[in-house]
This record gives structure tokens, sequence and C-alpha cells, in this order.
């Protein structure tokens, strides 16, 4: 679509204002079904598109403007986690709520300069924590395929604004599986990237050890042309990554023939809804009939994963979320939701002096041994194939009252970001009941081009970008 | 006295690098307008991160280098948890576990008696902001907030509070030499704490509580709180009161210290390494390095030179290259108490005169020692050698009387073949000078 886009900007078919405005438009009939934008910057996004339009007017040379702008004119929309210069951003939190901030996060900043246009701001579970998308303090997003359900989260409005063709782009984060799931139930794409390959620096944080910065799409090729722009050093980062970023798209369209992609059977036990391993099933068939060889492998420290996650992860959680004391910005504490003050509370315990050995150094040894399985698993497969959810979408409201029912959605995610492994989330297919269903493939830290690879290969025969929700 | 002094200093040193710990905001906290020397990152803005920076650790490394303390392989950031106005993050970074240095023992001397202090640990870490209360209200200014920050602890060896004092004095002295650190008290670049109790003569150990003597701006005010609290101590300890754990402050008009805080109201910092920055590691073959004189800033090396009454432009061509300045200060050292000047020793390094790669320093010296012990001065011998010159070159004479004054290089060259070189050249030429006008 990103392709198709430029392509139709750059021969002047449509000019970028023309463009902004449809997007504008569709969010305008469509959000408050969905409630996927906290904000839409009508005045920023007429004004970039004003300032593109002039630009690719007075440039003769295309090529200029395809080379210097790969997102020249392209709609994106931003989680509301993303600092972004002059936009309101309240992490879907009524703390936050009127924080302007004074700079763009490195992944908005990298978007911009490749000719972006901001449409506005996305729903997601209040600073990113839930599953589902309901803990957002501006009210639930609703599945693009059935507004009684959920739509994954905790980058709610990502899966949400994507599925209903409300921007090209959504931008997410994934720190236990956040782009991931609202993908798998949205019939999106996403890409967790390894750690460190996509600065964090303007992003609010949740868990600082496992936020990784990705996206959702409507395509693979989507993820993996944006990916291009967002990847890469950030002086302002001290946790990325120096190692080159490879062009994504080149040789995407190369197959799967001749790759071993692994099944940990770890991820389909009877614990994981039949029509979802199913769903899975169908995938590893097609891929062996495109040439790959399927592999069982064992992730051993698998069901370890989720207790770990949840100690390191509100642990950090618990230091991170101490500055939101009411003096400087935002509102006072009573403001905290109760899923934060939850994590919060759970987190200042298991870093309290006498049980810090016991829980959070714990954990990160139990992490360790995590990583290793993973290594030991990429010696054998180039990918790990797996479902991303082990249940379809409940209905809104149904667990609000049984946090661990939400935090086990994330039993099959959380380990890659302890590992800090990328992870793409590919459309597999839907249910009995036509809600949809991802499957993810896992990879080795930094080779996100072989995840595009096996995901486009599936995309190919599959084509379920075709398919859309009934608005 | 009865009882035996268990004293111990902390001394907080602000670094005066360019930029502050983990900004590139001015590293300027004093004496500019409130809050223009900041960032969303020494802000703590939502999602702004914290990257180290390089020259304060160095500066760290050298400062605790210079004390003697010992240089650790691994420095580890760890988050400091609690919350107060000016601690925007609600953590403060600084290194509890994995130190800049530990152990190791400062000596310095004071009217010729040898002094020495234990280090227990030297920590990196970052400044506060800064509060101020007027009119009812308090005013925060982030100018200082991300200063970097050395946290100096020694053991609790301090024989007597003079010592302590005098300690802090040296430190201060350092700290300026190696321009690390202007170490102004009255601009709070440098803030004294101390630890102080009192066990029996002839106890082992440390005693079952610890004073701790904040927010100590002068060395009078340390002197003075110090003697006072001592006092309160050994008087509540005669009256065999048993001392608790605690904070106190002085009140100098009063001459009284004063509780702040007790054990029971102490901080769980919940410390754990900082997420957002890797592990700083430095190999066994870096810290050797940094052991040696070349880990030190080119101007200090340059200063010290100069100093020591070396031409400065010696200095400079020197302080800039690490081998040649290890090589001099080396030669510098042998050449104490011989009559081999200093300017001569670097005059002849500058100039290439010696092989500093095949020479070594000592056989250096000692060959300019040999060299010189055998040089003639005796006016006397000089007399025949150079009546003998003028009467063995009468073309050169010649010359010298038309004017052609370069001639008298042939006469000094016929001294220097006579005296197989050992003449002073110097003399015969003053001599030949007096001789022939």
């Amino acid at each position: 679509m990103i392709k198709k886009t430029l392509q139709e900007l750059t021969e002047k078919q449509l000019s970028v204002s023309e463009l902004v405005d449809s997007y504008l438009k569709r969010i305008d009939s469509l959000n408050k079904k969905l409630n996927a934008f906290i904000t839409i910057d009508y005045e920023g996004a007429r004004k970039r598109a004003k300032e593109l339009d002039e630009l690719i007017h007075h440039e003769n040379n295309l090529n200029h403007i395809n080379k210097k702008y790969p997102l020249f004119g392209i709609p994106v929309a931003h989680k509301d986690i993303y600092s972004t210069k002059s936009i309101e951003t309240t992490a879907a939190s009524n703390i936050l709520k009127g924080y302007i901030p004074p700079y763009d996060a490195t992944a908005v900043k990298r978007a911009h300069d490749a000719g972006a246009v901001v449409l506005g701001k996305l729903n997601c579970d209040a600073f990113a924590h839930g599953a589902t998308g309901e803990n957002s303090d501006f009210g639930p997003t609703k599945n693009p395929y059935d507004f009684t359900k959920i739509p994954g989260g905790s980058s709610s409005g990502s899966g949400a604004a994507i599925a209903s063709d409300l921007c090209i782009v959504a931008s997410g984060t994934d720190t236990g599986g956040s782009l991931r799931s609202p993908a798998s139930f949205t019939n999106t794409t996403a890409i967790k990237p390894t750690y460190g390959r996509v600065s964090r620096y303007g992003i609010i944080a949740m868990a600082s050890s496992t936020d990784s910065i990705g996206h959702i799409t409507r395509t693979v090729e989507d993820c993996a042309q944006y990916l291009s722009v967002t990847a890469g050093f950030d002086p302002h980062d001290a946790t990325s990554s120096q190692s080159p970023v490879p062009d994504y798209l080149e040789g995407i369209d190369e197959g799967v023939r001749g790759m071993k992609i692994g099944i940990p059977k770890e991820y389909m036990t009877d614990g994981v809804d039949a029509e979802i391993r199913q769903a899975t099933e169908v995938v590893i068939k097609k891929y062996e009939s495109l040439g790959a060889s399927i592999v069982s492998v064992s992730l051993a420290h698998t069901e370890y994963a989720l207790a770990v996650y949840y100690i390191v992860q509100p642990s950090e959680i618990s230091s991170n979320l101490g500055r939101f004391d009411g003096i400087r910005f935002g509102a006072t504490r009573d403001q905290f939701g109760a899923e934060a003050k939850r994590r919060i509370m759970i987190g200042t315990y298991a870093l309290s002096t006498g049980y810090y050995d016991a829980y959070y150094l714990k954990a990160q040894k139990v992490r360790t041994l995590i990583i290793e399985d993973f290594k030991k698993a990429f010696e054998k497969v180039d990918v790990l194939l797996a479902p991303v959810s082990p249940v379809m979408p409940p209905k809104i409201g149904e667990q609000v009252n049984d946090p661990l029912k939400n935090y086990l959605m994330d039993v099959l995610v959380g380990p890659a970001n302890l590992a800090g492994i990328p992870s793409l989330s590919v459309p597999a297919g839907f249910s009995s009941d036509g809600m949809p269903i991802g499957v993810q493939i896992m990879g080795n830290h930094f080779d996100e081009k072989t995840l595009f690879k096996v995901g486009y290969a599936l995309e190919r025969e599959l084509k379920l970008y075709e398919r859309k929700p009934d608005l | 006295m009865k009882y035996e002094l268990v004293l111990g200093l902390e001394i907080h040193l602000q670094l005066n690098t360019k930029a502050k710990m983990f900004c590139s905001c001015k590293n300027e906290p004093f004496g500019s307008k409130p809050n223009t020397h900041v960032c969303p990152i020494c802000l703590g803005l939502p999602g702004a991160m914290p990257v180290p920076n390089k020259e304060a650790i160095e500066k760290a490394q050298i400062m605790a280098q210079t004390l003697g303390s010992n240089l650790r392989e691994e420095i580890i950031f760890e988050r400091k948890n609690y919350f107060y106005p000016d601690l925007p993050k609600a953590f403060q970074l600084t290194t509890p576990h994995y130190p800049v240095s530990e152990s190791g023992t400062f000596k310095w001397t004071h009217l010729n008696e040898k002094k020495e202090i234990s280090w227990r640990e030297i920590h990196i870490e970052e400044d506060t902001a800064k509060s101020m209360h007027k009119n009812g209200k308090t005013w925060i200014d982030f100018n200082k907030s991300g200063v970097p920050l050395l946290e100096m602890v020694t053991e609790p060896d301090f024989k007597t509070i003079e010592d302590a004092v005098l300690f802090a004095k040296e430190v201060q002295k350092i700290a300026r030499e190696i321009k690390a650190s202007e170490a102004d008290m009255e601009k709070g670049h440098m803030r004294l704490e101390a630890n102080v109790s009192l066990r029996k003569k002839g106890q082992k150990g440390l005693p079952s509580y610890r004073v701790e003597i904040k927010n100590i701006n002068s060395f009078t005010f340390m002197k003075n709180a110090l003697s006072v609290e001592v006092e309160r101590q050994t008087q509540a300890l005669d009256k065999g009161e048993t001392l608790y754990q605690e904070t106190r402050g002085y009140n100098e008009d009063k001459k009284i210290t004063f509780s702040q805080r007790s054990k029971e109201e102490a901080h769980d910092y919940r410390y754990f390494p900082e997420p957002d920055i890797p592990p700083i590691r430095f190999s066994k073959i870096e810290i050797k390095k940094m052991g040696e004189n070349s880990f030190m800033l080119p101007e200090i090396k340059k200063e010290m030179l100069v100093k020591a009454n070396i031409a400065v432009g010696n200095a400079t061509i020197i302080s800039s290259n690490p081998k040649m300045y290890n090589y001099t200060s080396e030669a510098l050292d042998q050449a104490k108490g011989t009559i081999i000047s200093g300017a001569t020793i670097t005059s002849m390094i500058v100039n290439k005169k010696v092989d500093i790669n095949v020479v070594s320093p000592k056989e250096f010296v000692e060959t300019l020692v040999k060299e010189k012990e055998s040089i003639v001065t005796d006016d006397s011998q000089l007399s025949i050698w150079v009546d003998q010159a003028i009467a063995d070159n009468p073309k050169a004479i010649d010359d010298i009387k038309k004017g052609k004054m370069a001639a008298i290089g042939v006469l000094i060259g016929s001294v220097m073949k006579y005296s197989k070189g050992t003449a002073d050249v110097k003399k015969v030429h003053d001599l030949l000078q007096k001789k022939l006008t």
C-alpha cells in the first residue's frame, strides 16, 4: 500500500492534501464506533500535507522525492505513548491529560523526516499496561470485526486503525506482545523488532528492558518498508544497536524453499484454543508445500517466561512511573488507573530490600535460561513459528475483573520480549465466527529480514489483507 | 580519653565537565539564570533516556587513580528510587554496587608527618536539582539536575578530627590541580558528610551505632560540628546511655548537633540496574594503562612540567606525546639530586639527542651525569689550552682582528681537541673573548 500510494502521489494522480483529507474524513466517520484515536490532529496533518504538496510542486526530478522521502505523504498515526512535539501525549492515562511534549521521539522524527504525515494519536491501554485495550482512561477500542469484542492490546488503536484503513502505518510498542496481540485479532501485520533495533528515545517507558518499538500495517511489505525508516542507531538511546540496517525489501519475495521452520512444542499445547491451533497447523502445511522443512523444537523454559515477565516488567514500571508525581506536569497520582497502581505495587514489592534477590534477581537469572533456549533453537532452525494468542478475543468487559486471565494472554508473546528477539505477527486465517487469527514468526537477533521473507511468502499465498471488516 | 574515634568521610564533588552526566546540557549549576540549562533528559520528561558522558567517566577515573583508589573493570549505573521535588525521575542514577573504584590507600604528608587513609569506594552519580524556599513557596532550579558528581567514601580510619579536615583539604587541592573540579565549597562543588561514633579504647570492630552529619559546607564547620558531636557522644557514653544510628545536623550559633532522621525513617531505595544504560566495561589492559602517567589530561601534564621549571615550548611538546611524557617524568625523577637540570633533560628529549626507544631514562641520566662530572672547569688548565689554540691558529687570530668573530669557533674547536671534549665550552669562550680583546 505504501508503494502504491507513493506512486499515486509522485505521479500526481492525487495530492497529499487530497489523500490526507480522505483519511481524516474516514477517521471522522468511523472513530466514534471504534475509538481508535485519542487525538486527531486535523490542523497539523493538513499543514504538513500542504508543505509536501508544495515540495513536490517545486521538484522536477521525482526520483529525488522517492529517494529522500521514502514515506512521502504516507498517512501515519502514533500510539499515544510516543512523544510528539506539540501534539498532546497522554499515554491513555488521565494523569497525563493535557501534556504536550516539547520534543519528538526519535521514531516519530525519523518518520517525519522521511515524509510521513501524522494524522493523530492512537488509543491504547494506559501506559501500555494490558492485552485488551480496556485499560485506557479514554474508553476501550472496539474490534473492527466485532464491536463487542476487544481488538487486542496494548496497541489497541493501532490494530483497529489499520484494519479499518484509518491510516497506512500505525506505530506501537511491544513490551510483552502489545503489537502482535492486536495484529492477530485484527487481521493485520505487526513487527516487534529486536530489542535495540529501533530507538526507544521519546517513547514513554513501560518496562525499559523489554520495550520494543514497532508498528502495524496491512501488509508485510509495508511493515518492512517502514522499519527501514525507523531502525538504526540513535545517540540518544544507549541501548540502540550500531549494527547496520539492511534493505528489508530486497529479496523479500525469495520464498521459503530450503528454510527450516521450527515449531516450539510448548506453544502448541492444549492450553491454546483449538481453532487457533488448527489455523497454525494450516499455516505449517502451507509452508511445507512451499518447500520449507518443518522441525519440532523445544523451548524448555517457556513455562517460566510469564512469571519472569510479571516480575521484571512491574519492577521496571514501578520505577518508570515514579516521575508522575504531580509536581512538574500532569495530574496528581490519584489519577493513576487501577492497572497502573496494581503494577506499581507488585513492582515496588519485588524490588524491596529482602525481596530483590528472591524476585527480581532470580527472574533475571531465569531470563538468561530463556535466552539460551532460543539461542539453541536458532542453531537448528531459521525461524520459529507459533500462535500469537492462546485465546480468541474476549468480549469487552468480560475479563476486566480478572487481571490474571488478562496476564495469561501474554503467555506466547512474552518470551520473545524477554529474549530480545524479533517477531513478526501475520494473519493466518479466521475462526468459525469470523474473528481473525494470527501467527508469529520469531527469528534470531537482528534477523528481521528473514522474518519478512517468511511472512511475505505466506501473505502471497493467503492474501488475507484483501479481507476487510464490515464497518 | 577512654574512647577511640571511629570517623569516616564522604566527599561529594561536582565534576567540571563540559556537559552534564547524561545529556548534552551545559554543566553550569552555579550562576546561570535558573532553568536555562535544561532538556527533556535532565527534566525527567516522559520518554527521555540517559546516555553516559564519557568525559565524566574519564575524569572520575583520573580522580580515583590520583587518589590511590583501585579502578574497577566494570561500572554499572543503578536506580536509587525515592521521591523528592528536586529529583524529577523519582530516581537518582548512581553506582552503589559497581563503582568507579574501590579500596586502595591515599597517602599524603602534612608538616613532614606521613598520613594515610583507606578508601571504601568512589562512585559516580548525577546531582539532583536545587530547591530554593522563598516567600512560602519552593522553587526548583534544574540547572543542577544531572550534573556529574563523585561520591568518595573513606573507611572510618581517621585517628583525629584534624586528620579528617586535612584530608578533605588535600582532596580539594588535588581536584583543583588535576582540573577535575573547582571544588569550591561555597558554590556547592564540594560537600562533606561525616560518619562518627566512639568505641572503648582497645575495643575491636565497629560500634553498634553511627551518627551521620550531613550538609557540611566548610572545613571550619566540619571541625566544629565534629568536636561538638564527639563531646556529646562522650558524655552520653559516660552516663551509660545507648546511642542510636541517626542523621544529625549542626547549629553553629548554639554549638549543638540535633537529630534530623533516625534509622527507622531510613528509605528503602529499591536499587536495581538501570536498564537504559548497558554496563560500562574496561579491559585489564585499559585499567593498567590508566594506572600509568599517560592517563592524565595533557593540559595537566603540561602545567606540572612548567611548574618544574621546564620551558613552556618543551612542556607543550612533551605533554602531548604520552610516550615522551612518561620517559621525561621518569628521567626527571632520576635526575633529582644530581647536577643535571630539568631543562637539559627536556631539551635533549625534545631535540631527539637521545633515542627514547633505545636508552632507558636511567641510562640517559647516568650518562649525562658522567659527562657533566668529567668536564674541566679549572681556569688554569683551560688557560693553557686557550693559549696553545691562539698560538696554533694565526689565521683565525687574523680573521678575528679583522672583525670576523665567527673564527672564534676554530679556536674553540682546537681547545676541545686538546681537552678531548672535556673543556667547559662556555668558560673557554669567555676566556678567549677576554684574551683577544
